[in-house]
Parts: structure tokens; sequence; C-alpha cells
């Protein structure tokens, strides 16, 4: 709340209430939690969607030169920032307590091995010793990169086939030159105050072009984009209605008492001393100074620690943890029924293997609270042409979603203790499966109208079912929430110590609500992603339930889990490092 | 495109008066945060003065700067990883890359600090990845996670070293080469140039036995409480592998730092083909009798990098 006072007229008698009114407002405000964002000069929130690509190679981007009259086709990694439970709405209405978020900036960078250089892709290698990697002039000159963002009306919210993008919000052009500087000052590279404003119920597309890769014989390793976000500062979770909080406070603060004692009605307006009389004007300005000078107390300690006392709750803001899955650098970098015997963690103990896994381990070095958890889908495998030494890296045709009846995809995100530590567990945060024929809740994105990257898993192709990238939801466990579909609500993740770690139940995956089975000392997040199929996950020639050799698992650039949640004021002083 | 705003080592106070000029930059000229008019025994009641106060207060209360805040900071984590494809001889190794450019090269050994005692002319493969901070941050943890399976065939990296065993490491040694940097440049204070990278954080000659996620073998049932669920077979249901964990490292760095996380391994052989063949044996190869002589493909890889960041 704003705080307002009015001139001291002159020539009149000077009474309490000119002096006092406004410092009795101040006061009570921090007495009572109200110190809120408007009074805040400065309130923007830093958060990030941070994707970060192993390698993209040279062949993604071959149809553009083998099939002349085909769109450019363009890596893409599409995401989605939905609002916390507490602001959704079903009908994507925004009002004054919706969080507001900003782009400021955008991020690329890539590894040139500290050399002004481009690095080859090993396609082109010259023979088994001459692994790719390798440093080359030449191969800069494939480092011509067109950047577009991209916005569409999710399917959840009213977006329709063909599924294309709606307007492009921003687009740049990074220069081959510019990899060549001789100190690497252009790479990395940032595009500055954009001031884009993001909807919350909208996806947006981050496209990646670079059309000379292919015929320069390289590629990008360790690809970084980093889209630099503010958000308004929000109210921070507490009480019953999130999962697995603190029993010790339930993150309800406790006021701060700011005693400021007014002189009675008609008593002297005193200047001072500071130190011992009640009702001198300078008493209340010392106190209201001192609280400055020692820090107003907000937000939460990595421990989950609230301060003794607080002068507000407006200390939380916006974070999307994005987490990379399968990703597939390696032979061919995308993972297809016909070429299984690549693939990461695929069952051995069937011929034509069954299972595909995919784990990644976040820490938690700070509490968040889990409000939304959305999986993004690549399908993204073009035609790529045969190459190598000899050419016995194989012609990939473009691949096809797969439609096989017995496949399944597994996405799950829990907390887990047990690194270096007595207790291991897990504790179930949010889970969906899905099979081919259920289509996704939050949004599907084509690329180009005749775009490359995939075919939908039917022939003829179906134009209402014909889609490169695919959002789903991973439901919280639990009911009671808000979000696209149904699901739980908010979970808290955080350390503890053991005055925090007693937590309020939280749903299990197999039913009922319980304590967490981490006991309140998780330690970090793990993001499983399993694909399976019973029938075999092969294609025909190696006898799975796959009807082509070219369903895609796994498309090139991975899947995703965006971890969206509200991460608190942190980082004081004195804090206890657990 | 665009590089930043102008450099400002200190925010600037807001709200309250005007103050006089102070040498000291962030002190004002009055022992009071938000005014400089003060009230005491000898000052006098003048209409004008309070005025000045009262408005100063509300002034700065009403433009609470993060300097006003005891906490004022946000985690941001950045995460990267993958599992590696699998392949015949000769396999793709990036993102990994030979950190030798070359005699000629203007950086030959881009990472500072790789020293390794079990040869003076092996291979050393490095991932690294950079993230450029427009703004000041305090890096508080890198978290490294390689993740292998005991004994699957596949991610086989048993994290010590067969037979024969690189000198001077012996048979079932754990495996001593590993090494985790974070280097910084920046605008400011070291200009760009590569070559003046200034290595922050280094992990390096710690054995992976004091590194494990677990040193206890890891029960079924811990898994049981996690979908998906996953085989019968116990090993792929547990963590297994190397954990790097660095925490609360408070390292500050300027606007406009260049942060580059590199994660390295040896490869002291048994790639076919390359330069050492099989003439050791280690965890980074086939010690496991495993599918890969790829040291890359021998587990999976994550990071997380995070750092806290004011408000602004």
């Amino acid at each position: 709340m704003k705080f307002t006072r009015k001139n001291i007229p002159r020539g009149v008698k000077l009474v309490k209430q000119m002096v006092f009114d406004a410092v009795d407002s101040i006061a009570s405000s921090l007495s009572s939690l109200g110190i809120d964002k408007e009074n805040f000069a400065e309130s923007r929130v830093p958060w990030q969607v941070s994707l970060n690509f192993p390698v993209i190679g040279e062949r993604f981007y071959s149809v553009n030169t083998t099939n002349a009259g085909s769109q450019t086709v363009e890596l893409c990694a599409p995401f989605i920032a939905l609002p916390p439970q507490d602001q959704y709405n079903s009908h994507a209405l925004q009002n004054d307590s919706t969080v507001r978020l900003t782009l400021d900036s955008i991020m690329i960078s890539f590894d040139q091995r500290a050399e002004a250089s481009g690095i080859l892709d090993i396609w082109k290698a010259s023979g088994p010793a001459s692994y790719a990697g390798g440093l080359s002039k030449d191969a800069a000159r494939g480092y011509n990169i067109n950047l577009r963002l991209s916005e569409k009306v999710p399917v959840a919210f009213g977006g329709v086939a063909p599924f294309l993008s709606d307007r492009d919000l921003w687009s740049a052009t990074y220069s081959q030159i510019a990899a060549l500087t001789p100190d690497g000052s252009l790479n990395p590279i940032i595009w500055e105050n954009l001031g884009i404003q993001l909807d919350p119920y909208k996806t947006y597309i981050l496209r990646i072009s670079c059309p000379d890769l292919y015929t320069n014989n390289a590629c990008f390793v360790s690809f970084n984009a980093v889209l630099n976000c503010f958000s308004t500062l929000m109210q921070h979770d507490s009480g019953v209605n999130v999962q697995n909080i603190p029993v010790q406070s339930h993150l309800v603060p406790t006021p701060a008492t700011v005693p400021v004692k007014n002189p009675s009605a008609d008593d002297p307006i005193d200047c001072g001393p500071a130190t011992n009389t009640d009702g001198t004007l300078d008493d209340p300005l010392v106190r209201l100074d001192q609280l400055l000078q020692k820090r107003l107390r907000f937000g939460i300690g990595p421990d989950s620690s609230l301060p003794v006392t607080s002068h507000g709750t407006d200390d939380a803001g916006y974070e999307m943890i994005a987490v990379p899955m399968f990703q597939n650098p390696g032979l061919i970098r995308r993972i297809i029924s016909g070429q299984l015997e690549y693939a990461p963690f695929v069952d051995s103990n069937a011929p034509e293997g069954t299972l595909l896994i995919d784990r990644r381990i976040v820490p938690l070095p700070y509490p968040v609270v889990i409000h939304h958890v959305v999986a993004v889908v690549s399908y993204a495998a073009p035609y790529a042409a045969a190459t190598g030494l000899t050419g016995w890296i194989p012609q990939l045709g473009t691949g096809q979603r797969p439609s096989s009846e017995t496949l399944t995809n597994q996405v799950g995100v829990a907390l887990g203790t047990g690194l270096r530590g007595d207790l291991a567990a897990y504790q179930q945060v949010a889970f969906v499966e899905w099979a081919p024929s259920d289509n996704p809740d939050i949004d599907a994105f084509k690329q180009a109208s005749n775009g490359q990257l995939s075919y939908p898993g039917s022939y003829p192709p179906d134009p209402n079912l014909d889609w490169d990238y695919e959002l789903r939801s991973v439901p919280i466990v639990g009911a009671g929430g808000h979000g696209v579909v149904p699901q739980g609500k908010p979970v808290y993740a955080g350390r503890a110590s053991s005055v925090y770690m007693e937590r309020t139940p939280i749903a299990q995956p197999r039913g009922g609500v319980e304590p967490s089975k981490v006991q309140g000392c998780e330690q970090f997040l793990q993001v499983d992603w399993r694909i399976n199929d019973d029938g075999g996950l092969a294609g025909p020639s190696g006898g799975g339930a796959a009807p082509t050799d070219f369903d895609v698992y796994a498309g090139e650039g991975g899947h995703w889990v965006l971890i969206l949640c509200k991460k608190m004021l942190v980082g004081g002083t004195n804090e206890l490092e657990v | 495109m665009g590089f930043g705003h102008a450099f400002q080592p200190f925010g600037p106070l807001g709200g309250g008066s005007p103050q006089p000029p102070s040498p000291f930059p962030g002190v004002t000229g009055s022992l009071r945060r938000f005014t400089r008019m003060q009230f005491s025994q000898l000052t006098g009641i003048v209409a004008t003065r309070i005025d000045r106060a009262l408005s100063d207060l509300v002034t700065r209360y009403n433009g609470l700067q993060p300097d006003d805040l005891n906490r004022r900071m946000v985690a941001r984590q950045f995460v990267g990883g993958f599992s590696p494809l699998f392949g015949t001889e000769g396999q793709d190794p990036t993102p990994f890359m030979d950190i030798f450019n070359g005699s000629s090269a203007q950086n030959p050994l881009r990472l500072k600090g790789t020293f390794n005692e079990c040869a003076t002319d092996y291979i050393q493969y490095a991932w690294t990845n950079a993230i450029y901070f427009p703004r000041p941050v305090r890096v508080v943890g890198v978290y490294v996670n390689m993740m292998s399976l005991p004994s699957l065939g596949t991610y086989e990296n048993p994290w010590s070293y067969g037979n024969p065993a690189p000198d001077p490491r012996a048979y079932n040694d754990w495996l001593n080469d590993m090494y985790v940097d974070l280097s910084v440049d920046s605008k400011w204070y070291k200009g760009n140039s590569r070559k003046l990278n200034e290595s922050e954080v280094q992990k390096a000659h710690f054995t992976a036995q004091n590194q494990l996620f677990s040193p206890l073998a890891l029960a079924d049932p811990i898994a049981d409480n996690m979908l998906p669920e996953y085989p019968s077979d116990t090993s792929w249901k547990a963590n297994f592998g190397v954990a790097i964990d660095i925490r609360n490292i408070n390292v500050a760095l300027p606007e406009q730092s260049t942060v580059r996380l590199s994660i390295l391994f040896p490869d002291y052989g048994g790639v076919e083909g390359g330069p050492y063949g099989d003439a050791v044996n280690s965890g980074w190869n086939n010690a496991g009798g495993g599918p890969a002589k790829m040291p890359w493909a021998n587990q999976t890889w994550s990071y997380t990098l995070t750092v806290l960041e004011s408000l602004t």
C-alpha cells in the first residue's frame, strides 16, 4: 500500500495528527505484514527459460539443401509459463493479481574451444581417429543463425489446427563474422532491453535456424539459449493450500512489532532526545530509520526458516526450471524405431527393446513451491542425408509421430533424498501417462505449413493431427488444485533443518494422503521419462510394434520438462548453510 | 544487439532529500538512511523541517530499494544434461571435445589446472557451457551428476581403474581424474580474452569413492515410491554414480560476466583407432566389460548451475 501524507499547513497550530499520522500509518503497516510490492521501487524478480542443447548437428538442416522448395526447417523450443495456481483462470483471463511476466533479454552461447573457429561435425570427419569436434575456420562459415520468438494460442485456450504460430514477437540474426572475432567477444551474445510482455496463457516458441550449417560441415556444441525474464513480486504461498509445507509455520509469517508512541492530544510536540522520551518527534523517526538500517525482513532461508518476524508477504517471484530430457547427442541425434541400438537405457532383456528411460537430477539449494509441471515432447526429425566416412552414417527418412497402440509415455517428478545421506527415498510430485491416441491437453505446434520436421502418425496425413511438438500437463499429485487438467494443490520443496522437517501430508501416487516419504529431507528434484512399448519399440525391421522404422521417440533437441514454481527472496546475512 | 547498461557499482539509494556529495559511494551525508533532518535536544520544531523529514520518510517507504531488504536475492537455476546415444567405433564425442587445441592455436590448452599424473600425453575431453549474466550475480552452487548402472551393459562405469591401470594407479583403485571448473571472464576486469579467463571454482584430484551419489547400496523399495515404475532389475532403480555437489561457494560476479562450466575426464585409450589403443583400462573405457569403448558414453550427464540475483 502506498503511503500518503498532507503537507503541514502554515499559520495554524501544529497538532499531533500533522506529524504522527504518516508515522503511524507506516508503523502500522510494518506491524501487520503490510509492506507490499507497491512499496518497492524495484520489484522485478529475475527468472529464466534456460535451454541447453548439447549438440545441434548439421544434418538437421540438410533437408533444405537436398529438398528444394521446402520451407526452412527450424529447431524449436516451445514453452508456456502458466500462472501460479492461486492466480490460474480456466478461461485464460488475467486481472490485476495475475503475475506480469516480461522477457528482458535473450542470450545465446556455444562452445568454440576458446578459438575463433568453427567446430566440425562428425559426418565429414576424415577418419575414425579424427573425431567430431575438430577445429576448422571453414566450418565457422556455417555459423549464421536466425532466431525467432513466436507466440500462439494453446489448444487448451482455443487454439486450433493447423497449429502454426500466430505471430512473431522478436527476431535476430547472428552472423558467422561474429563467431570469428579473435577474442571471442561476440560469443556469448545477448539482445537486451526487449520489454516483451509474456502472456501466461500462451505458448512461446524459440526457433533456431542455421541454414549454412550443413553445407559447411559444422555443428553447434553446447548451444545455450537463455531467455532472461522478470516477474512481478507475488505473495508467497502459505497455509493449508500447499502440500508438504512445514508444519512449524505453514509459511505464515509472524508480524513484526514496531511500537510508535504518540504524544497525548495536547502534549507538546517535543524534538528529543531520541532515546527515552515517549512521544517525541525523533523517537518514531529513529525507529523507522533503524528498521532500514537493520533491513526489513522478508523471504525464507535455505533451511525453510522464515524470519522470526516479518514485515510483509509479497516476497515471491516466478520460476521456471527447464529440465532437458534425452537430448540425444551421438551418432544420429534422434531416437527412432529403426535405430534403437543407439538409444539410451534401452532394455536389453528383450531383443527388440521395450523400454527407454532418461533421468535428470536437479538440486534444491533453496525452497520452491511447484505449481505446474509441463512435458514438452519433440518429434523433430527431418530427413537427414547419408554421410560420414564412406557414408556409414545412414540416411534417415522424415520421422513420424508414433502410433503404436501399445506405446506409452510416462513422466514423473519427485522429491528425492539420499544424496550421501542415511535416508534414501522419493516423494512423487507429479505424474502423467499417455498413449499416442491421447491428444495433447495444453498445446500442439507445427513448425511450418508444409514443414519437414515430422509426419503425423497416419497416412494420408490428417491436417487436424499434424504437429511437430506437444505440450502436455503433468498433473500435480492429489486433487483440489487448478490447472489445465484436474490436479492437486501446489507442493512445497525445500531443504530443512530439523525444526522444519515435519510437513503437512501429501497425496501419494497410488492413492491416499500421507506424510511425505522423504520426511521433509528433500535434497533434489528427480525427473524421469519412460517410454514403453510392450510390443517392442522397434519398427518392422526389428520385429517391434512400431508401424515404421522412423517412428520418433525423441526428436532432435530432445524433450523437456518444465517445472513452474514460485520462489521466495533468499540470500540474507547469516544464512544457515544446509 | 547490445551489451548492457552503464556500470553502477552501487545502486542509487533513492528517496529522501538530495544528499551532499560524498567521497564514498553509497554513503550519505547523514546518520539517517531516509533523511538528513535530525530532531533532538537543542534542535527546533520548524514546520519546514518536519515537513521535509516526513516527506522523506513517506518517499522512502514508498520506494524501498533492494538494499533495504535483508533478503533481496532470488535463486536461478540453469540445468543441462543428456544421455549419450551409443554406436559403433568412432562415435561422436560431442559435446565433449579435446582440450588440446594444437600448438599453433590461440589457446593451446584451453582449460587450466587439468594436470593428470597418470600420463602426460593423454587426451582429455571437456564439456563446456557458457552463460552470460548481464547483471551481477552470486554463484552459489554447482552440481554435476554422472549416473551409471552397476550392471546392465549400458552406461556401465564402475568408477575404478581396470587392469592394466594407468601408472601410478592400481587395479581397482577408484577413479581420481575427473575435473570440474567454473571460470569467469568479464568485460570489466578481464577483458574478453579467453587467455585471461579466471578459474573461480575447481574440483580436481578427488577420488570417485568420495563423490558417489550414495556409498550405500540403495534398496529396491526406495524407487517404489516414485512413478514411472522401473523394471524388476534393481540396477535401474537406484541412483548410482558420481554426484559432485559444490554448495555455498558464494562467488560474486560483476555484471556482464560470462560463466563457463567445464566438466572434464581423461581418455586413456580404448578407443579403437585412437592413439593409445587398448593400452590401459579404466571406468572411462571398458573396465567393466561394457559395450562402449567411448568414455563419454559410459554414464549420463547432468549439471545444474545455481546463482543468486537481486531484485531489480
